[in-house]
């Protein structure tokens, strides 16, 4: 008995100590609940509120800051992707259809390896493919409107001028 | 003793439960396809009002329970044939009883665990049934074929572990001991196909295939099946279960010979519990390997599914394995070094011992160290970042890639002084031989340290990735060049039979920890595998609509995992004290 008791005690403690661990030793990170999907239900009526919802998205639903960040190296920054735009229209890599910077921006998104920037391509593909999924494809399940928002997003901390229409004059 | 036909033994869960399986998926698949006119309907969207509810009851936590029971004895009962198969075919070829009788003792301890997998599994079944009737409809439109060859597995499993059990003492000489030895295979390659078929279907959910972007299956079942986590996942299960029926066997083994009141019983326990936990150690050091192949396929599927896993919420997670890990090198090299006593020349190796714990440590620490700290504004700016300015650095994959290979090496290194503990090599050149094996380890290291640093800070991301694999290969090459030295310098050594028996109490306790800290590491791995889908059934194809759609956090998770640890350890040792009654009423009986 004694040593079944010792064995148990012991093993209760292990559990223990690493339960203890995992509850009050490592940061409480709630992961949150599922990105809503009535996040653009309500149509942005200003800028302020399309660029609120570009913000929302990008580190949200759209999961872009998962990849995009200065620290991470996976993916390109994107504070200046605006800017760079238009020279990557004549750049030799571009395979796109874009016309101006806007149209770059929604082609990254829906198309990524239209341009893929040099040493973020796939590995083996010689840089030819992106490893970014279609913002629209249903893992990330972007609306017309969200993607819409994130350009705008894009060009507001870019420091240019947004471009980008609000849906109600797209429509017109 | 009276032995029963193998049919006659067959409880009533193992016809049962295949057999519900199989009614329960044609049942389900037939609705389905009877839902669109090319014959699958895409995946069905679903609303908060199709989840069936009980008051008062979890549905997640319901399914998350009997899934995670379920793998810990299904993880139990598939290693356990496998070493009990090698020992018999070893005590075959050496001609050694002793072989035998641990072989036997194996099976004999996990037998009832069988009946027990079975239960669970059925408990799981009717509660993804009743719980999550959707999802299960639209897994059986695609894998109904599958579980055929699920119910075919289980039936030819079940007929050869009876047949292998029951018949051990039958067919115990000549040519029934071959055939008796070729059931055991079979035993092993039948438990085997019953997992990679269950494994389809948690991959599928996972990284799925030959489905379209709505979820409508194209009606290739093998593409469905081989999706990007199959092949990886079959490894990694196949692997760790080694290590965890290892484990417990290990476990078995301590408290018996903490029990044992005889110098013949302390010894049996003795060699028992070292041969489990070799097992277990064994199959632990390529392990990291099996996770790096999942893990990249992870990264191949979805990026973002990745880095959620490795560098978003589930980052901290990675720590809390790191820890439980480190636990485990420590206190499988305290076990050996406890069991350098066991051999006449083991006390002149002691003093390497202190050299060999702090390299294990530092490893464990460097591992341990997180890549971003969660962080108070004020004391980011004191810091300057969300980074450590010094430990920074340890955080990033290559340096933690490097840790580990340290940390295998340094365990083998433990593991080659105990196997000199009793043996001394006499040929001419052992000298050199001694030379070779510590060059060896030299340029192991500072190849190792090279490669870390270099690739891992000097490069892009590209090249950090591709640095593990030049540390993987040198540590296995190190492994392999340094047996088969020891191997030509031991011929014709002089050998002192080990002393079994001769270890201190504490030492088995090392057995019981990595038993512990293995079934709580595959709870909570088990989560992380499963979160990694967040609020999707089917990760990109069908969303979880239910209450319970978000992710759990890491804390509750860990309660989750030790609760469930905590009700499968008391049932192990229930098993373990039915098996010991098993044992007494046998010897008895023999007697």
């Amino acid at each position: 008995m004694g040593r079944f008791v010792k064995t148990a005690a012991f093993s209760l403690f292990i559990i223990g100590l690493y339960t203890f661990y995992s509850v009050f030793v490592i940061p409480p990170i709630n992961p949150g609940e599922p990105p809503s999907e009535s996040a653009a239900s309500g149509e942005p009526a200003t800028i302020v509120e399309l660029l609120a919802l570009g913000e929302e998205v990008y580190n949200g639903k759209g999961a872009c800051a998962l990849c995009h960040t200065r620290e991470g190296g996976r993916a390109p920054a994107l504070e200046g992707s605006a800017l760079v735009a238009k020279a990557r229209l004549s750049s030799p890599g571009y395979s796109g259809k874009a016309v101006d910077a806007e149209s770059y921006l929604y082609e990254s998104l829906v198309d990524p390896s239209a341009y893929v920037v040099p040493g973020y391509g796939v590995s083996g593909t010689d840089g030819g493919v992106s490893p970014m999924p279609d913002v629209r494809a249903s893992s990330i399940g972007l609306s017309e409107t969200e993607i819409r928002a994130v350009i705008a997003y894009l060009q507001s901390v870019s420091g240019v001028e947004i471009t980008v229409a609000l849906p109600e004059r797209r429509r017109e | 003793m009276t032995h029963r036909g193998p049919l006659r033994c067959l409880p009533p869960t193992r016809w049962l439960v295949p057999v519900l399986a199989l009614l329960a998926s044609a049942a389900l698949a037939q609705d389905v396809l009877a839902a669109g006119p090319s014959g699958y309907a895409p995946a069905p969207v679903l609303s908060p009002g199709d989840y069936p509810a009980i008051r008062g009851l979890s549905p997640r936590l319901a399914v998350w329970f009997a899934a995670q029971m379920h793998v810990w004895f299904a993880a139990f009962v598939l290693a356990v044939p496998i070493f009990a198969v090698i020992l018999e075919f070893v005590g075959v070829v050496k001609k050694d009883a002793r072989y035998d009788r641990v072989a036997y003792e194996f099976l004999r301890v996990s037998i009832t665990a069988f009946s027990l997998t079975a239960v669970t599994g059925g408990i799981l079944l009717a509660a993804l049934i009743v719980f999550y009737p959707d999802l299960m409809k639209y897994l059986a439109s695609i894998f109904g074929p599958t579980a055929l060859f699920y119910a075919l597995f289980f039936f030819f499993e079940t007929a050869a572990l009876y047949t292998y059990y029951y018949g051990w003492k039958r067919m115990a000489e000549g040519r029934l001991k071959l055939l008796h030895l070729a059931v055991g295979i079979g035993l092993n390659l039948s438990g085997t196909g019953l997992m990679f078929v269950a494994n389809a279907w948690v991959t599928f959910m996972m990284t799925p295939a030959g489905v379209d972007a709505a979820g409508a299956f194209g009606g290739n079942v093998w593409e469905a099946v081989n999706n990007h986590l199959w092949s990886p996942m079959n490894l990694h299960r196949f692997v760790a279960n080694i290590a965890y029926g290892g484990s417990i066997a290990g476990a078995y083994a301590a408290y018996r010979f903490l029990g044992a009141s005889s110098e013949e019983g302390r010894a049996h326990y003795d060699w028992m519990g070292y041969t489990a936990s070799l097992i277990a150690i064994g199959a632990l050091l390529p392990l990291p390997f099996a996770g790096y192949w999942l893990t990249a396929e992870i990264y191949s599927f979805s990026q973002q599914m990745g880095i959620t896993l490795m560098g978003g919420v589930f980052a901290w997670l990675f720590i809390v394995q790191a820890v439980i890990i480190g636990a485990l090198f420590l206190a499988a090299n305290y076990y050996l070094w406890c069991g350098f006593g066991r051999g006449g020349y083991g006390a002149g190796y002691l003093k390497y011992v202190k050299y060999i714990a702090v390299v294990v440590a530092a490893s464990f620490l460097v591992w341990f160290t997180p890549h971003t700290l969660i962080l108070t504004p004020s004391e980011a700016r004191a810091i300057g970042g969300q980074y450590h300015p010094y430990l920074g650095p340890l955080g990033l994959m290559p340096a933690k890639n490097t840790a580990v290979n340290m940390m295998l090496l340094f365990t083998f290194l433990s593991f080659l002084l105990y196997r000199r503990a009793h043996r001394r090599p006499v040929v001419p050149w052992v000298k050199y031989g001694n030379a070779l094996q510590a060059g060896l380890f030299t340029a192991a290291v500072a190849n190792i340290s090279f490669l870390g640093v270099y690739y891992g800070y000097f490069t892009n991301t590209v090249y950090k990735v591709a640095s593990s694999v030049p540390q993987v290969a040198t540590t296995l090459f190190v492994i392999v060049a340094c047996l088969v030295i020891e191997w030509l310098m031991a011929r014709g050594g002089r050998s002192e039979d080990f002393k079994w028996g001769r270890m201190p109490e504490r030492s088995q306790y090392a057995l019981i920890l990595i038993a512990v800290s293995f079934t709580w590491l595959m709870g909570l791995m088990g989560f992380v595998r499963s979160a990694i889908r967040q609020h999707w059934h089917v990760y990109s194809v069908m969303k979880d609509a239910s209450a319970e759609a978000f992710t759990p956090s890491i804390a509750y998770a860990a309660k989750v995992v030790s609760a469930g640890t905590v009700v499968f350890l008391a049932i192990i040792v229930f098993i373990f004290w039915l098996g010991g009654m098993g044992q007494e009423k046998e010897a008895g009986g023999d007697g």
